[in-house]
This record gives structure tokens, sequence and C-alpha cells, in this order.
């Protein structure tokens, strides 16, 4: 049998893949906060509430340019995060249910909008489940003598400040992941805190869903980190690998997703999907790795 | 019915002259199946959606409707080979099943296994889950030439176009749910209040936690294929968080949560078959959550409204009791004034 | 050994291949009223756990009554600490107290009026009918551990597990928590019970177990309660002897 590779085009899959890493180290950075406060499906939230943002926006100004659109989906981003936590606290409700509802609703108000401008608007609702990885090199602008993909100025731009907030933020972040109540006695605005996170992963979930798609992205957000948690137990070094096993579940996905299809048969297959796959993979690894040590130091344990 | 038109076309109904007369007195056959379904969907899904409320699980259902993706998928691969047609439905419904089940077994894997937090569970097995169903199912078309498009209507429902084959599923899974609602309720609310003393009363939390999971995958599985995931989640969730306004007791808010899931799924459904350009399961959501609004602020039990004029009234009082206080009269006098 | 309500042999439990009991062996007489008393972290909750299989134990054995706790459930009846569970939970306090009887209904049948009445007379014994209907969250902390006494109560048991039901209550609270306890043992029955107020161990019990991960000691009030043995316990940090004593003194005031 012939397990063969297939042709990556560096001027094509490269690009892909420097998508996929930023799109994936930006969205496990601030993920691994989401994880520590047992917030992680406000990713899946928001990256289902900004439907509606996305068809305002479209419907206001009448084109798919990128700027309102990106604005007006994170904007309905950070609402969804905001409605969440005000049903949550002035009406009593269970925080996921809170965040049922809001996101839920604001998906459903999406839908009627672009349905009832359906004959105006070319807005496809499979590409925002899918996104668009593979059209990454297909959309170039020119920066300076080199011509890069419009997707990845973005997510670099977005890298670089969910980096400058984690790395500046790391004290604070910690200890108000840690311990909310000490860290507001302590001073620190933790609600300040929370709400320049939540608004972080609104423009990440934004940035992102247009390579993978609303629901894949919260792979990114979720899976790397939480792999992460199971092999360490340091902040610090939970941060680092999550963006380590995001940034290699992302070439290794779409390699994987040109490649192995292939050995069945069929022509690639999407890499947004393979990407999820592949950082599954990975944590089951770190599941099997964390069962063995606990299972070695039960048994040392025993024998102390 | 209607004769001459055609079938499932609600859109050419509205253009007649009244259509909201005839989509409210369900003169149409197809209105009449899309509102029992729906209705009796509702009404399932509101009762068991108050024990994943009540037991921090609201988005389980979440989760494991996106998790079915890849068992259709499989579904769509696997039917052909055993010499039925690819979108065979017994055969997609078994494979979503499946694939729900796997990922609730994964889910409390991860719960009782590992240190990471439940909804960080919820996150990966959906996240993980939804990506390989798109790996297959981008798989599937090329087998297939692009027939097996199912991915949209799985996400956003086609409930316009719901069949009575369709409809005979829901109600062959939403009322033995509803049963088993009725017969679980004890041994479902004491786990979810008090897991411990459930344990030392003799009840397997574990499969206690299981039947409920499988209850709600069979209930997400009919509901899927009809009405799309999104529409499934919030059947799950706002009837049940809508419930906790009106009442303190478990078994009035299983009532209460069933009837908001079928009055939302009612009129939502017929309100879509009576104005034009309204998709059916996003108006279901919407009139849901309106419903929600409303209960969230007027709900008898713990309404906004009503918390703030007992605050009011409570700061009134303390006044009252101080400036008494400041007329060295005794406290006792006033008591029976308030 | 059928006079042991409870005994306990080599038990040992682990959190995460950390220690947190070890090598706990101990007998419990009917009829006794024991207080289990130690400092923060040594594990007083993780063995009424572990005795009720709530936790999982690494080795040893429990014996209700001389027979495993699947045998002997319906003699046992556990009183968790407050904070436990849920007090947002949408019921009233009839119905947590009727959750005692959920056995002897059967878990498919429905709750009937007669179980109603008798959860309804257990409420009323500690001195909290009026409060039947109201949803748990509207009562004060001392109502909400009547609710759970009543709810033992209702279970008709022959051996009372108890955490904490002294921690934070009124002092009208803690008057008839004593006093059922009082009427356990009147009743021939056992309780064990988690203890924090040094003070009180005397006034309230008979038999004391102190503990921290390890065994101190297990006995009578009058041969365990000394000096030395609490020292022991409490590893010469005497500030939680002093502790409730200023309390109490203040109190006094």
């Amino acid at each position: 049998m012939m397990l063969a590779t297939a042709d990556w085009l560096w001027e094509l899959d490269g690009w892909i893949a420097v998508a996929a890493v930023l799109c994936a180290v930006s969205a496990s950075l601030v993920g691994n906060f989401l994880v520590l406060r047992k917030q992680s499906l406000l990713a899946d939230a928001i990256s289902h509430a900004i439907l509606p943002g996305l068809a305002l926006a479209f419907l206001w100004t009448g084109s798919r340019q990128s700027l309102p659109m990106f604005v007006g989906a994170a904007l309905v981003g950070v609402l969804c995060a905001v409605m969440t936590q005000w049903i949550r606290d002035s009406g009593k409700v269970d925080e996921g249910a809170s965040m049922g509802v809001v996101f839920t609703t604001l998906f459903a108000l999406g839908l009627v909008l672009i349905v009832r401008a359906a004959d105006r608007v070319d807005l496809d609702p499979g590409c925002v489940l899918f996104g668009a990885i593979e059209l990454t090199p297909l959309d170039m602008v020119s920066l300076g003598r080199f011509e890069v993909p419009r997707v990845v100025i973005t997510l670099s731009v977005v890298l670089v400040v969910n980096l400058l907030f984690v790395v500046g933020c790391f004290k604070e972040l910690s200890l108000t992941s840690f311990d909310p109540g000490l860290a507001e006695t302590l001073g620190f605005r933790a609600k300040w805190l929370h709400q320049l996170l939540m608004i972080l992963v609104a423009v990440t979930a934004v940035a992102c869903f247009e390579s993978v798609g609303n629901i894949l992205v919260v792979a990114m957000f979720v899976v790397p980190p939480a792999t992460a948690r199971l092999l360490t137990d340091s902040l610090a070094a939970m941060v680092m690998l999550s963006a380590v096993l995001g940034a290699v579940a992302a070439v290794l996905g779409h390699w994987a997703a040109i490649t192995v299809p292939g050995w069945f048969g069929f022509a690639s297959t999407t890499t947004a999907g393979m990407i999820a796959v592949v950082s599954g993979l990975g944590f089951v690894i770190a599941l099997l790795i964390s069962f063995r040590r606990a299972a070695s130091a039960r048994s040392l344990s025993a024998r102390a | 019915m209607i004769e001459g038109l055609p079938f499932g076309n609600v859109w050419g109904l509205a253009q007649a002259a009244n259509p909201w007369v005839r989509a409210f007195g369900l003169q149409d056959h197809n209105t009449r199946i899309v509102v029992l379904a729906t209705t009796l969907l509702g009404l399932a899904a509101g009762g068991i959606g108050v024990f994943t409320l009540l037991r921090r699980r609201a988005l389980m259902g979440d989760a494991l409707s996106h998790a079915m993706l890849p068992g259709i998928g499989l579904a769509f691969l696997v039917a052909p080979s055993l010499g039925l047609p690819e979108k065979s439905l017994p055969v997609l419904i078994g494979g979503a099943v499946i694939s729900g089940l796997v990922a609730a077994a994964a889910i409390l894997l991860i719960r009782w296994r590992t240190r990471l937090p439940e909804d960080a569970a919820l996150g990966i097995v959906l996240s993980v889950f939804f990506g390989a169903g798109l790996v297959i199912l981008s798989l599937v078309q090329q087998t297939s030439g692009g027939s097996a498009a199912g991915l949209e209507s799985f996400i956003y429902g086609k409930t316009a176009s719901i069949t009575i084959r369709d409809a005979g599923w829901i109600a062959a899974a939403a009322v033995p749910t509803l049963i088993l609602v009725g017969v679980l309720m004890k041994a479902w609310a004491l786990v979810c209040f008090d897991e411990g003393f459930a344990r030392t009363s003799g009840l397997s939390v574990g499969a206690v936690d299981i039947v409920m999971m499988a209850a709600v995958v069979l209930v997400i599985v009919t509901g899927l294929q009809a009405v799309g995931a999104i529409l499934m989640i919030a059947l799950l969730v706002i009837p049940a968080a809508a419930a906790r306004f009106w009442t303190h007791r478990v078994d009035v808010m299983v009532v209460v949560a069933a009837v908001l899931g079928g009055v939302s799924c009612l009129f939502g459904s017929l309100l879509s078959a009576a104005a034009e350009d309204l998709p059916s399961g996003a108006t279901i959501v919407l009139v849901a959550a309106a419903i929600f609004g409303f209960s969230m602020v007027l709900g008898s039990q713990r309404g906004l409204w009503w918390r703030l004029r007992a605050h009011r009234a409570r700061r009134e009082r303390t006044r009252e009791v101080a400036l008494a206080a400041q007329a060295d009269m005794p406290l006792g006098q006033r008591s029976g004034g308030s | 050994m059928s006079d042991l309500a409870l005994s306990v042999e080599d038990l040992t439990v682990a959190y995460q291949s950390e220690p947190v009991l070890q090598d706990l062996s101990f007998g419990v007489p009917t009829g006794s009223l024991v207080g289990i008393i130690g400092p923060n972290g040594a594990g007083k909750s993780t063995l009424l756990k572990a005795c009720l299989g709530l936790v999982p134990i690494d080795s040893g054995e429990v014996r209700f009554f001389g027979a495993a706790h699947r045998d002997m459930r319906h003699r046992v009846a556990y009183v968790p600490q407050r904070e436990s569970v849920d007090w947002d939970f949408p019921i009233r306090a009839v119905d947590v107290v009727a959750m005692g009887l959920y056995r002897q209904i059967g878990w498919f049948w429905p709750v009937r009026r007669r179980h109603l009445r008798a959860a309804r007379a257990a409420l009323e014994r500690m001195g909290i009918l009026e409060f039947a209907d109201r949803q748990i969250s509207q009562l004060s902390g001392g109502q909400q551990q009547r609710v759970f006494l009543a709810r033992a109560l209702v279970q008709d048991a022959d051996l009372y597990l108890m955490d904490e039901p002294f921690s934070a209550v009124d002092a009208s609270t803690e008057q008839s928590v004593v006093e059922i306890l009082r009427a356990i043992q009147a009743a021939g029955k056992t309780a064990i019970v988690i203890h924090h107020d040094l003070q009180t161990v005397r006034e309230y019990f008979d038999r004391v177990l102190l503990l921290n991960r390890r065994l101190i000691a297990s006995g009578t009030v009058g041969d365990v309660f000394t000096e030395p043995n609490l020292r022991r316990a409490y590893g010469g940090r005497l500030v939680h002897v002093d502790r409730p004593a200023m309390a109490v003194g203040w109190g006094d005031s």
C-alpha cells in the first residue's frame, strides 16, 4: 500500500497552514482562561451569536466589505457575553442556560434577517459553518513588496493583541481565574478584566470563523487548553503548551486533510474539520497519559 | 386540505386571500402536520429540559446535537452498501443515536476521570465530533456527487417541510420521553438536588445520568432531522429556564416547561405558516425567547418586577422601623400595620 | 460483634495519591452519641463519606451492624453538610423531607398524601412546620439545617451520620439539634456527629473520636477528651482549642 504524501505546495498550503496556526494560537491563548473560568462554552455561544451581526452589517452597508462585518459581528459577540451575564445575575438563571437562551435567540434572529433579505443578501449560511480556509491564498493584498493573504494580516493583528493581553495581564488573569472574590478584595478590577477577555474572545471568534467556521473555532478555543491542563499544573506552562499544541494540530490537520483521504481513494477533505479531529486525537493521547500517571502515582503511594 | 396547491408550499398559501385565517384555522394539511409534530417535540423537550437545567447541564443538548453529525455522515456512507437508499431515515437515526451515545459517554468519561470542568468536556466533544462529521460529510459528497448535502438543514432545520413520517418518528420519541419524565421525576430531582443523599439512599447516580442522557439523545435525534440543531438546543433550554420563574416546585416546573415548549412551537409554526419569509425553526426560537423575556420580568415566583417590588417594600419597612425607633416607639405596635 | 453500630478497620483513603485518612480502626457501640473532633483538613467529612461509599476507599473495611452498607441502607441515615446541596433548587421544605421516604415509597411511585403527612410531622418535631411550603432558599441557615434533620428523622434509621449539624446555626436550632440527639439516644439508637466546638463536647456527647488523618483516640469522653490527646490531634496549635472558648466567652457577656 502506498501511503503517499500529497504534494504540499508552499505558495498554497503554506499560507493555509500559516492562517490555521494563527487562528489556533490566538484562540488557545485566550481559551485557557475560558477553560479555567468554566466558561468554555461561551466561545460556542459567541461564535453562534455573531450571525445577526454579520447580517445587520451586510444589510446596513449593502456590501460584503470586511471591516463593517467584522465590527458588527464582534459587537454582537460582546453583546451575547453581556446578555448572558445579565440574565445569569439578575434572573438567577444557571450560566449554561442563560448562554443557551441568548445564543439560540441571536442565531434565530440572524437567520430571520438573512431569509427576509434573501433577495438582496448573498450571505451563504453554509459558509458560516464551514469557514473557507482553503480559499486563504486566493485573497491576497500587497504589503510593501510582499503579497500576503488578507486573512493572515487580520489574524496576525489578533494574535499580537491576544499575546500582549495574556503576557501583560498574566498575573491578574491567573488571580481572577483562580479566585475572583480575592481579586476583587485586593483591588483588582476583576470585572473589567473579564469584560476585556470577553471582547477579545469575540474578536478572536470573528477573526477565526471566516477561516474555520463558527463551530470548529470552539475546538481551537477549548481543546488545546484542556489538553494542556491534563498535562501540567502550572498556569504558565499550560498557556505555552496550549499554544504549541494548537499550532501543531493546525499544521498536522491541514497535512492530514490533503493527505489522509488519498489513502482511501478520496480527494482532499476539509482542513478545518481535520484540525478539530487532530486536536481531539491529541486530547485522547493526553487523557491516556494522565490516566497512566494517576495509576503509577497510586501504586507508588500504595507502596509507600 | 386545499386542493391543487403543491404539497409543502406554505409560501404559496401565504399569497392566498387571508393566509392568517388559513394558517391559524389549520386548514392546510401540511400546516397541521408541522404544528402537531413541533408541538409534540416542544412538550417533550421542555419536560426533559427541566432536568438537564437542574443538573446544570443545560448545554448538554448543544453538545449532543452537534456531536451527532459524524453518525449522520456515516449513515450516508453505509446505507447504500446495505442496499438502502442513501437518505434512509432509519439508518440516519441509527447513526445519529450511536454517535450521540458515544458523545454522551465521552462527556461522562471526561467528567468522571479528569479534573476538567464539565463545560470543557462539552466544548471538546461538541467541536471535535462536529469536525469529524464535517470531514466525513465532505467525503460523502465526493462519492455521491454532492447529493447528500444535509448539513445546512442539519443546523438550520427544514421545519416547514416536515412529512407525516417525520411526525411519526417525533411522536415515537416524544411520548415515551414524557412518560419517562413522569416516572423518573423523583429520582432525577433527588440526584439533581443532593447527589450524596441520593447515593446513600441506594440510587445509582451513574445509571440515572445515563438514562437522562439517553432520553435527551432520543429527543434530539428525532427532532434534529426535522427542525435542526439550533431549534433543538433552544427547545431544551429556553422553556425550562422560563418555567423556573413561575414556580418553586419541580413537578410544577416540568408541567410549565412542557406547556411553554408546546405553546412556543404551536405559535411559532403557525406564525411562520401565515407570514411570508419567516423560517419556522427560527420563528419558534424567537417565540420561545419572547416567552422567556416575559417570564423573566413577570414570572410569579422570581420575576424581576416582583423581586424589585419586594426589595422596595423591604427598604420601606426598614426605614419605617428606623423611624419608629427614632420616635422611641415600641416596634411591636407597628408590626400589625405593615 | 453485632453490638457495634459501626466498625471500621484499617481504613485508608487517598485523593489523587495524597493520603487523607490512614489506617483508621475503631468501633462505635450501639446506643452511643459520638462526636468526631479534629482540626480543619483532618478528614472528618471524608471519614463519613468513605463509610457511606461516597468517596472510594483505597483499603480497609467498613461494616454497619456487622454488614456492608449496601445491605444496611435502610438502617443508616446521612445528614450532609449544608453547603453540599443547591439551595436554589425549586423544591419546598416538605418535599425535601419526603426524600427521606423515597426508598420506602419506591423510586417509580409517586409521593402520596400520607407520606407528606409524615414529612410534616417531622417538620413539626423540628419546630418548623410553618415553613413546610416555603421554597428552601427562603429559609434561614438554622431552618435549613432542621429540614435536613427532619429528612433524616423520617428515615427512621438506627444510625445517624451527621456532617456538622451545628455549623453556623442559631442558638435555638442548636438546642433542638441537641434535643433530637438525646431523643435518638433515648430510643436506643446511635448518632455520629462531626463537631467543631470543643466547649460543648462534654455536654453533648458520651463518646469522642479524635482525628487528624490518623486516629488519635477513640473512646468515652472521660477517657479520651483530655488535654494531651487534644494537643496531639491539633498538633500543638492550641489556638484552635482557645478560639471556641473565646467565642463562648463573648456569647456569655
